[in-house]
């Protein structure tokens, strides 16, 4: 019982911790993007829940202007500005559009500007699939997390509520939010390590709940989602190399999204399997007719070739990435940096992959 | 006179012949008037030829067959001479004038697996039956009988016994050979190797934007 309170005590304290790093405006990357204090005379909201977040995704349209700040693994921070249009259908994946307004501090034209907008027009769209907090699954959220309230806010000129995120395994990140206390959607997120680093973070500049959609693009983007793996398979035409993951080692994360697409640079087919805890997300990728990139390290090691295998890591704060290549397929196991049973798993999708082939 | 007695003597087996036979055969000395009787009758004459042939022949023991001398075919006769003693009158005397004593001691430990055997619960029986009394043939007939049979039915337990212990034997090789033979083959060796830079893949995208 006493450990009990200890512990729920540092939960409590961290949450406080975080949600003050950023009332201290510590994390804001520019000064107008300071919150002004809630006015006294706000009335008070219900503190927002795992249930109205995602009905915020379900059944709330809106258009947003935000700044999503990204950092490398040197702390060096580039903040874009970018457009999010969200038209809900009942579901937890609505239609959505990211388009990409400008570089922070860079004139429009400019190198930067060109490379970002390029970025945008390839990878907009993963943006918010996979780099935006929301309610992916709730029961798994429900588990997984817990909601700590700390109060309300302003934030793009609406009354927010302030929550911390907290998960129940600290190899996952911990969430600030600042929720819009009348529709449930995000108007600011922060996302910390366990070690109360910043990794990424997402700030709303205005919000209006309604949306003029622009009709998607013909041909769906290059992207077609499938219900499970023997519908991918049977799309893809049963390829060689091709495996269907065991992940029981992260028995907290379940399949999320099956989705198949195609490189428009290159043409090639590549499988995504998106696993979500609620809220978290990792992904494993098997990209088709992809050369062996580690051919050349195996031959130079001759004494060890005919059993060696390698999986080629990267491992900062804010990510993971384990790559290896067999039969054919290149592989691909990407997630969050705290998640280091990302390892594990690569090491056993290898393996699955050598006793298929 | 001596041809009327000769003529008178000349029928066989008469008192004259018997008297001189008994003196010639029985190695007697012959007095004269049998040796007169002698030269007169020809069924002793006759008689007494047929002993010098008879004693030339006697003189050397007849050659015992090869058959007879083997040891086997004595001990078969022994143990009919025995059989049928045994059965008769005189052996059952002799049993009844020589009763058993009980051994003592170590010797009169059986073995546990005749006590457990057929034989040993008939030997129970019959010595809880019959105590104080001597066994008769009929029990012991039965006893050899129970012996024999166990005897037989053990050949063939030992030799499914060898069986068995040969197939386990083989088995333990086999399964072995191959646990050995699957162990032979190593588990693939997997390496990770850190990159010191993000690689160019869309999650690095993701998280940190345009690669640097």
């Amino acid at each position: 019982m006493k450990s009990l309170r200890s512990s729920s005590g540092a939960v409590l304290w961290v949450a406080a911790a975080v949600a003050g790093l950023v009332g201290s405006g510590v994390t804001q990357g520019s000064p107008t993007d300071t919150a002004p204090a809630a006015p006294a005379t706000a009335p008070t909201y219900a503190p927002p829940t795992f249930q109205s977040m995602q009905q915020a995704i379900q059944s709330v349209d809106y258009t947003m202007v935000q700044l999503r700040r990204f950092r490398d693994e040197h702390a060096n921070v580039v903040a874009i500005r970018e457009c999010l249009q969200v038209d809900a259908n009942g579901s937890n994946s609505p239609a959505f559009a990211v388009t990409f307004v400008g570089v922070e501090g860079q004139l429009q034209g400019s190198p930067a500007f060109l490379k970002w907008q390029q970025i945008y027009s390839r990878m907009g769209d993963l943006f918010f699939e996979h780099s935006t907090f929301r309610i992916r699954d709730l029961p798994k959220a429900q588990a997984n997390y817990t909601l700590f309230p700390f109060g309300t806010t302003l934030r793009a000129n609406r009354i927010a509520s302030r929550v911390v995120v907290f998960p129940q395994s600290l190899d996952k990140a911990m969430y600030l939010l600042e929720v819009d206390a009348q529709t449930g959607v995000p108007l600011y997120a922060a996302e910390f390590d366990s070690q109360l680093r910043l990794l990424s973070e997402v700030e709303a500049l205005t919000f209006v709940t309604a949306v003029i959609m622009s009709p998607p693009p013909p041909g769906g983007g290059g992207s077609t989602v499938h219900q499970d793996y023997a519908s991918a398979e049977t799309f893809l035409g049963h390829p060689q190399g091709l495996i269907e993951p065991n992940v029981s080692i992260a028995n907290d994360y379940a399949v999320e999204r099956i989705v198949v697409r195609v490189d428009p640079l290159n043409g090639l087919q590549k499988l995504v399997i998106t696993y979500t805890d609620g809220v978290d997300q990792f992904m494993i990728a098997e990209t088709l007719g992809l050369d062996d990139v580690f051919a050349g390290l195996a031959k130079q090691d001759s004494a060890s070739q005919a059993t060696n295998h390698t999986i080629a890591r990267y491992r900062d704060p804010a990510m993971s990435v384990l790559l290896f290549w067999e039969g054919g397929v290149a592989f691909q196991v990407a997630g969050r940096g705290g998640l280091q049973r990302l390892d594990d798993l690569a090491r056993r999708l290898y393996l699955q992959a050598l006793s298929s082939n | 006179m001596i041809r009327e007695e000769s003529n008178e003597g000349s029928l066989p087996g008469s008192a004259q012949c018997r008297a001189y036979l008994r003196e010639a055969l029985g190695g007697w000395d012959v007095r004269d008037v049998s040796r007169a009787h002698r030269d007169s009758c020809s069924f002793c004459a006759a008689r007494m030829a047929a002993r010098d042939r008879l004693a030339s022949l006697l003189a050397r023991p007849p050659e015992i067959p090869a058959g007879f001398s083997a040891v086997v075919t004595v001990e078969g006769v022994f143990a009919r001479i025995v059989e049928q003693s045994s059965e008769s009158r005189l052996g059952s005397i002799l049993k009844r004038g020589m009763p058993s004593s009980p051994l003592v001691g170590e010797d009169a430990g059986w073995p546990e697996s005749l006590l457990e055997s057929r034989v040993g619960r008939l030997s129970s029986v019959t010595g809880t039956s019959m105590t104080g009394r001597a066994n008769s043939p009929a029990v012991w007939a039965q006893v050899r009988r129970s012996i024999l049979a166990s005897i037989m039915t053990r050949i063939p337990q030992r030799a499914a016994r060898w069986w068995l212990l040969g197939l386990a034997s083989a088995a333990v090789v086999a399964i072995a050979c191959t646990l050995l033979l699957a162990n032979s083959h190593e588990p693939p060796s997997i390496v990770i190797v850190d990159y010191d830079r993000a690689p160019a893949v869309e999650y690095a995208f993701l998280r940190q934007g345009a690669l640097r």
